[in-house]
């Protein structure tokens, strides 16, 4: 607990966090996602709303005195997703304003960066059960948070990474203070501890024992990331582990994304996360390099449409016997 | 050592197991790993003991990032470490028995919501079916026996919980699909399911293989299952997708053309063509086919000619 710290900085300070996380973050889905997208030159445009309440809308989790929570007001033509965080007023503690860098990340990769369906209507929010949004992509997002945001060394205030100009819209034009940048650098490895202590409360996996009630649904989809990545990782011809990591990191961000601007629907993603978690265990246990290929290449490609990608993906594991 | 999720060395799975072990209650570790609680209190002492040794030598974030990536196999390594400090022995689970156990848990969890939450909406028992069947597959490619027999017990539990619960229609492949199916050798769907249909699969040279008598079979033998009450389905492997209609049409066209008998006279063609695409086909489709079924009820199932 930080005693000099006073309340009424949290909003100038969440302002500073969100502008360091959302640099991060756009600088890696630029690199590794909307890199060679037809339609998307940059990341999409999202605004952060913060609003401390005099009474919270919602009860909050465990201990936790913050909430956030992502809005679409797409236009025709002009996507906008509005990231919103709330907190009661008089009640926000220290350990709660520093897990705002993981519920920003959290909510700027799961949701806010959602691609626009193809039609061009109008985005909606995912279902809170959905073993993708809530487990997969959550897991994705986590994995960009330790190694773009918080496995940033602290250097100076020169260090941030710059806000790309016109591309995401930060919560002030004037962009943050130095002081607060600095205050920022000064509190990534305590925003990381934070995040981790924030998603076993969210898990509910804390030392009470009591489980979330959709916390076996995303587990499916957060298991299903680690197998890929780990398979992914097992593919790439880099000798140094960091290495190969970050090149299957890369490889798995940029398959996320090509899977949720394919489908919305939850039952195919549903059936994609269900083909994976099958296909990546057989892959990691059974497969030859033949049937591996074929696999990798799947992983790798565009997928123009879902049911024939999902069908093919299911196919892989027909040869063996299940 | 960078957060490297499921890949977990030796040094740190003993930290690991120290990590849970220190955040642990000495009664609720005493009551785990049968002990008594002096010796409880030694265990978690240790263990705190060798975070600090770890805490001074790395930074911060990573050691949280380690209790992080072990997060869903922590309280099973802790008690594998207690387990061990008495003298137990067990062994650990492999990769897949742990996959196949996430979706086994997952089916159980969709059980319950079931019952929690609006069904309708969400059609919780048929998502559970989908995620039974996937546990299915993966038990069978569980390696060790022991472990197996003991999910094998539980998918068998779920199943017979989720009894009553329609099955979701087979995937059959889209219709955009070009080619065969990725795969060495083109093995014929052996399906344990009696409701699902008998499926026949049409090759590129037009040949019918039969996928459960395993042979290759005549316009005549389908006729043969038609007349037997056998429902099936024909599968183009070109990807043209279910052409069970278009051999029917083809039985029909070839019996009428060289039976001495025909069924449907050269008058009645003509008007049925000219019927056509006007306003009276889809009445005159309902009426045919609602005369036939009466026909069909009064006189009983039709012998095999």
């Amino acid at each position: 607990m930080n005693n000099n710290w006073n309340e009424a900085d949290a909003v100038r300070q969440v302002a500073a966090i969100h502008s360091y996380v959302v640099a991060s973050l756009s600088a890696a889905l630029l690199e590794w996602v909307w890199q060679g997208h037809e339609y998307v030159r940059s990341a999409l445009p999202h605004r952060l709303d913060i609003a401390p309440v005099a009474q919270s809308p919602e009860p909050a989790p465990a201990r936790w005195r913050i909430q956030a929570g992502t809005q679409f007001l797409d236009q025709p033509r002009a996507p906008l997703a509005v990231i919103r965080l709330t907190w009661t007023a008089g009640e926000l503690d220290w350990e709660s304003l520093l897990s705002s860098a993981w519920l920003i990340a959290h909510e700027f990769v799961c949701h806010a960066q959602r691609l626009l369906p193809r039609d061009g209507s109008p985005r909606t929010p995912s279902g809170r059960d959905c073993p993708f949004y809530g487990g997969w992509m959550e897991e994705v997002a986590y994995a960009l948070f330790c190694t773009r945001v918080a496995g940033a060394s602290y250097i100076g205030p020169d260090a941030m990474p710059p806000v790309p100009h016109g591309v995401v819209v930060a919560a002030s034009d004037e962009g943050p203070e130095a002081d607060d940048r600095l205050w920022v650098g000064a509190h990534l490895g305590e925003m990381a501890r934070v995040a981790v202590d924030f998603r076993r409360d969210r898990y509910g996996t804390g030392m009470d024992g009591r489980r979330h009630l959709f916390a076996q649904q995303w587990e499916l989809g957060a298991h299903a990331v680690r197998l890929l990545w780990r398979f992914l990782a097992s593919c790439t011809s880099y000798e140094v582990v960091e290495k190969r990591n970050r090149a299957a990191l890369a490889q798995l961000v940029s398959l996320s994304f090509r899977i949720q601007s394919a489908t919305r629907s939850p039952d195919e993603l549903r059936r994609v996360v269900n083909g994976c978690l099958l296909a990546g265990q057989t892959a990691l246990s059974f497969m030859k390099n033949p049937d591996k290929a074929r696999f990798l290449q799947l992983l790798t490609q565009p997928i123009p449409d879902i049911a024939v990608w999902s069908y093919k993906l299911e196919a892989l594991c027909r040869t063996f016997p299940v | 050592m960078p957060y490297v999720p499921g890949v977990i060395s030796d040094q740190t799975r003993v930290l690991h197991a120290a990590l849970q072990l220190a955040t642990f209650s000495i009664e609720h570790l005493a009551d785990l790993a049968g002990v008594e609680p002096p010796v409880a209190q030694a265990i978690v002492d240790r263990s705190r003991d060798m975070i600090e040794e770890v805490g001074s030598e790395s930074p911060f974030p990573k050691l949280y990032h380690l209790r992080e990536s072990a997060r869903s196999k922590l309280a099973r390594e802790a008690v594998d470490l207690a387990d061990r400090l008495r003298g137990a022995q067990r062994p650990t689970l492999n990769d897949t028995a742990r996959t196949a156990l996430v979706v086994i848990e997952a089916t159980e969890s969709s059980v319950q919501l079931r019952k929690l939450v609006d069904s309708d909406s969400r059609a919780w028992g048929e998502r559970a079916v989908v995620q039974l069947e996937l546990a299915r597959r993966l038990v069978v490619l569980v390696g060790d026996l022991a472990y197996r027999a003991t999910l094998r017990r539980r998918v068998v539990q779920l199943a017979g919980r989720l009894e009553g619960i329609p099955l979701p229609p087979p995937a059959q492949p889209p219709a955009s699909v070009q080619q065969r199916p990725v795969g060495k050798a083109w093995r014929a769907p052996r399906s344990n399911n009696s409701r699902a249909p008998r499926t026949i699969w049409r090759s590129p040279n037009r040949r019918l293989y039969d996928a459960v008598e395993r042979r290759f079979i005549t316009l005549d033998d389908v006729r043969k299952l038609v007349n037997e009450l056998v429902d099936f389905v024909v599968i183009d492997k070109r990807g043209k997708g279910d052409i069970t209609r278009a051999i029917l049409l083809q039985i029909i066209s070839e019996e009428e053309e060289e039976g001495e008998d025909p069924l449907m006279s050269t008058e009645f063609l003509i008007e049925l063509i000219r019927c056509q695409g006007g306003e009276l086909q889809e009445l005159l489709g309902q009426y045919l086919e609602h005369s036939l079924k009466l026909l069909t009820a009064e006189r009983g199932p039709s012998a095999p000619n």
